[in-house]
């Protein structure tokens, strides 16, 4: 039974709502049925709701009592009809965790009295005694706690209590004292145990701290068929109450597909015949209204619906790790490289596209989606998250929540998690030289118009040539700055370019960063000459293109060693400059110390060949 | 979806209809076979049987009837013997006149003897109602006897309970009647109000000096500020020795005018056709209490 009376804490996998309705039948003299019960669940993320109508858990009784009253014309026997029910239950849960489930569930139950008593009347003429039915009624609500422990994909353990707090309309009846359902308080621990997702097996035991004790123990077996899954089991159970020591068999098999599951029932006595006398009722008394001395063998039909207002889930995410804090400025890098990987699991029984989407709050303005993957059923992969940055101007690093979803072929995502990620501000770099091209780029605008503005301070003729725009630039920009180490007291900081104009200073990356930009935004193509130094502080600084061929050379200079020969992308040799951008006393300066480093570092000691010089062209 | 949804709806259409089938118990109480039966009106004869519980319209030829009573108006006991037969000429039976039976005129015999006391003739009416009237008709003679004229006479002091009743009818040569009546032990009682009358849990508590066997009757009746009783209920059960009647049994019956009850508890022996033939014959011991309720 999917209810109350094994489920307290209202444990439930429902995604969304849930129908369920459960017939029972009975043939006892005659062939009998009846709504057994009908409940809905809703799930509200980590909550759940349950409501149930249950018109069939009753118990009456007809006691034909062995007082008789002589009517005019017959004799008639009193009776006293008892009515037990348990009109409806709710309950509410939460789910902690996957494996930490807490629930709440309250009960009403009802309880009528009927009993017929002779009553007198008499006249001049006549007296009579007849029949007067008197009704009384004893509800009252049950209230209990139940958790659950899923221990690991083995072992799940329950708890719950009986009959925790008990409230009871006010009633001292004689009927009441005698007849009233038995409300002892006690515990129910039961524990699950699966192997293989096939087998499964669960032990119960209820335990009332007076006279009440139970126990069950069943195995259910499932395995697929026709697309769906079948799960046939069966229940052994034993009541102190009843005879022989195991009093019930309890076998259901179910069938599971698309979201309903039909399943077929019953419980079955090995005796039925127990003593039926109102001394048995009133010595022993009823615990349970679903299994007590006088239930009989009946079946029972299940219809569970889950009403699918939220689709069917195809994948989901087992996690997600954050592969890179986010560098605004370093944004197109986020195009190729993924900033967060999710492992995700195909749950159903066919091949799904997945289309990852993401979006931090504060960078993007809208879902950035990455690549559809596709994922064979069953498979569990690695999916990559992409981004584009929307925002740069982020002032200061924080931890913003990072949403990632997994898009199927419905507008719904599959599904959702969310995890932190470190937001550096619009200066943060990585310490990967490639990357200061962004900061080089981003500033444009900026170095554009300040390479102009100076170049026309000078005639024309002066800067018909790359390189003496080269030197009047690097002149004017060197003698307006001073070179400082670090003024941010952190090598992973860039200035943008007007930055470092407007400080009139910076380190290495900022002045190489600067002045690449003045020339690469006037046209003159540079590069980055990155000096790795793994036991101490990495430099850079930058190769200019003078756009000269090497029989031009003397047009420069007549020292071969202060130039690097490099080919364009037509593959004619061009003359290229080593620039010390740190050297602010000039070009020449500058110059000088960038060739005397870069021989050294790069040709004398084989720093080009080991790889501990590189140089990054700036497209 | 839509094929499941319509089955589950149909289901619930077709198989929600029954109820839940009751279970039958049985009772098993220390009082068993209650019996409760009103008592027609007008039938207490007011000079020995408050009770009503002899029908005088048996339909036999002989009617004896031999009754020990004891009466306990509340501290006040006294104690009495009624005898007396009634002898029908079934062959002159009396009808009211829309045919209503009646009885018999009777039949008169020589002498009538109890314990060989010689009962007296005294006149046999029925009082009966047409519409809202009582009328009376005069059926013939019954012979009487009462434990007080025995005393006087000096025969039997006390009623012979556990005992006989020797009877002997003289009516000519070849048509006398002897026989001995046996009689039943004397019933005590016992009348208690227990329980809540607000909380619909009243009873009154029945308690006799038990037999063990047989049956018992217990009468309910109403008694006037003249001192009329009209019996209304009779009760019967096992010689058990205890019985539990509701107060609200009588909730028509117990107003603010009329507060009190008389509960008669009656031990019989009935013996039909046993001595002679076509004749009832019953013994009785009667204790009437009279109790006034708050």
């Amino acid at each position: 039974m999917n209810g109350l009376e094994g489920n307290i804490s209202n444990f439930s996998n429902t995604k969304d709502f849930e129908l369920m309705a459960s017939f029972s039948f009975q043939n006892e003299n005659r062939f009998n049925s009846n709504l057994y019960s009908l409940s809905i669940s809703k799930a509200f993320g980590n909550h759940n709701f349950y409501f149930r109508y249950s018109p069939g858990i009753a118990q009456n009784f007809i006691i034909k009592r062995s007082t008789t009253i002589q009517l005019p014309d017959t004799v008639a026997n009193l009776k006293t009809e008892i009515n037990y029910s348990e009109k409806f239950g709710t309950s509410y849960s939460y789910k902690f965790s996957s494996g930490v489930n807490l629930g709440l569930s309250l009960r009403y139950f009802e309880q009528t009295f009927r009993e017929e008593s002779p009553i007198l009347f008499y006249t001049d003429s006549v007296n009579y005694i007849s029949i007067k039915e008197e009704e009384l009624s004893d509800n009252f609500w049950r209230g209990d706690l139940g958790f659950d422990f899923i221990l690991n994909d083995i072992l799940s353990i329950s708890l719950s209590t009986i009959n925790l707090f008990i409230s009871k309309e006010d009633n001292s009846s004689e009927a009441s004292r005698l007849y009233s359902l038995k409300t002892e308080k006690g515990i129910h621990a039961s524990f699950q145990l699966k192997s293989n997702n096939k087998f499964m097996t669960k032990f119960g035991y209820e335990y009332g701290f007076d006279k009440y004790k139970a126990f069950y123990a069943g195995l259910n077996y499932s395995f697929n068929l026709a697309g769906g899954i079948i799960t046939a089991g069966t229940l052994l159970a034993h009541d102190r109450f009843r005879q022989p020591y195991i009093s019930s068999v309890i076998p259901s098999i179910s069938f599971t597909k698309d979201g309903y599951t039909i399943s077929a029932g019953g419980i079955i006595y090995a005796l039925n015949n127990t003593s039926k006398t109102t001394e048995s009722l009133v010595n022993d008394g009823i615990y349970s209204l679903f299994n007590n001395p006088y239930s009989t063998d009946r079946a029972f039909v299940n219809f569970n619906l889950a009403l699918s207002f939220k689709s069917k889930q195809f994948v989901k995410f087992i996690d997600v790790s954050i592969d890179s804090d986010v560098y605004p400025t370093l944004s197109e890098i986020y195009l190729n490289k993924p900033f967060a990987t999710g492992r995700v699991v195909n749950i159903s029984n066919e091949i799904v596209e997945v289309r990852p989407a993401s979006f931090i709050n504060g960078i993007n303005n809208e879902l950035i989606y990455s690549p559809v993957v596709k994922i064979l059923p069953g498979d569990t992969v690695d999916v990559s998250f992409f981004t584009t940055i929307s925002n740069i101007e982020v002032d200061k690093r924080k931890i913003e929540q990072a949403d990632f979803y997994l898009y199927t072929d419905k507008s719904e995502p599959d599904d959702y998690i969310q995890k932190p990620v470190l937001i550096h501000d619009k200066n943060s770099w990585d310490g990967n030289v490639f990357n200061l091209i962004y900061f080089v780029r981003k500033d444009f605008e900026f170095t554009n118009k300040y390479s102009r503005e100076i170049l026309n301070k000078y005639p024309r003729e002066s800067t018909a040539d790359v390189f003496r725009k080269i030197k009047i630039l690097y002149d004017e920009f060197s003698h307006s700055l001073e070179y400082v180490s670090d003024p941010r007291s952190s090598t992973e900081s860039v200035q943008f370019p007007h930055e470092t104009i407007e400080l009139k200073g910076g380190d290495c990356d900022d002045l190489s960063v600067c002045f690449s930009s003045m020339l690469e935004s006037i046209g003159i193509q540079t590069a980055f000459v990155d000096y790795k130094n793994l036991g101490g502080v990495s430099h850079v600084n930058l190769l200019v293109n003078t756009e000269l061929t090497p029989s031009e050379l003397f047009k420069i200079t007549n020292n071969d060693n202060k130039v690097v020969v490099r080919k364009n992308e037509k593959g004619i040799d061009q003359i290229w400059l080593p620039i010390e951008t740190t050297v602010l006393s000039g070009f020449k300066d500058a110059w000088t110390a960038g060739a005397d480093k870069f021989n050294s570092e790069a040709i004398e000691k084989l720093g080009l060949s080991k790889g501990t010089v590189i140089i990054i062209d700036i497209y | 979806m839509k094929n499941i949804t319509l089955t589950l709806l149909i289901s619930i259409l077709l198989f929600s209809c029954g109820e839940p089938l009751p279970t039958e118990l049985i009772e098993v109480t220390n009082t068993s076979e209650v019996e409760f039966e009103a008592v027609p009106p007008g039938s207490a004869n007011l000079d020995y049987d408050s009770t009503g519980i002899v029908d005088r319209n048996i339909d036999k030829s002989i009617v004896v009837s031999v009754v020990g009573v004891r009466n306990t108006n509340f501290r006040t006991v006294q104690t009495e013997g009624y005898y007396y037969a009634i002898f029908n000429d079934k062959s002159n039976p009396v009808q009211t006149a829309n045919g209503h039976m009646l009885g018999y005129k009777t039949l008169q015999m020589n002498s009538v003897f109890f314990n060989n006391f010689q009962a007296r003739k005294i006149d046999y009416k029925l009082k009966y109602k047409i519409g809202s009237v009582y009328l009376d008709t005069l059926l013939g003679v019954k012979y009487f006897a009462s434990q007080r004229m025995m005393n006087m006479m000096g025969r039997m002091n006390n009623f012979p309970y556990a005992g006989r009743v020797n009877f002997r009818v003289v009516s000519g040569p070849g048509r006398n009647i002897e026989f001995d009546i046996p009689t039943p032990s004397e019933i005590i009682g016992r009348v208690r109000l227990i329980g809540n009358r607000n909380a619909s849990d009243e009873y009154f508590d029945l308690e006799w000096n038990s037999e063990g066997r047989g049956r018992v009757e217990i009468v309910f009746a109403t008694i006037n500020q003249n001192g009329e009783v009209n019996p209304l209920m009779k009760v019967k059960g096992n010689d058990n020795g205890n019985m539990k009647v509701p107060f609200k049994v009588f909730k028509n019956i117990i107003d603010k005018d009329n507060r009190s009850l008389v509960v008669s508890f009656a031990r019989k022996i009935e013996n039909t056709d046993k001595f002679t033939d076509d004749s009832y014959i019953v013994s009785e011991s009667i204790h009437n209490i009279r109790i006034d309720l708050p």
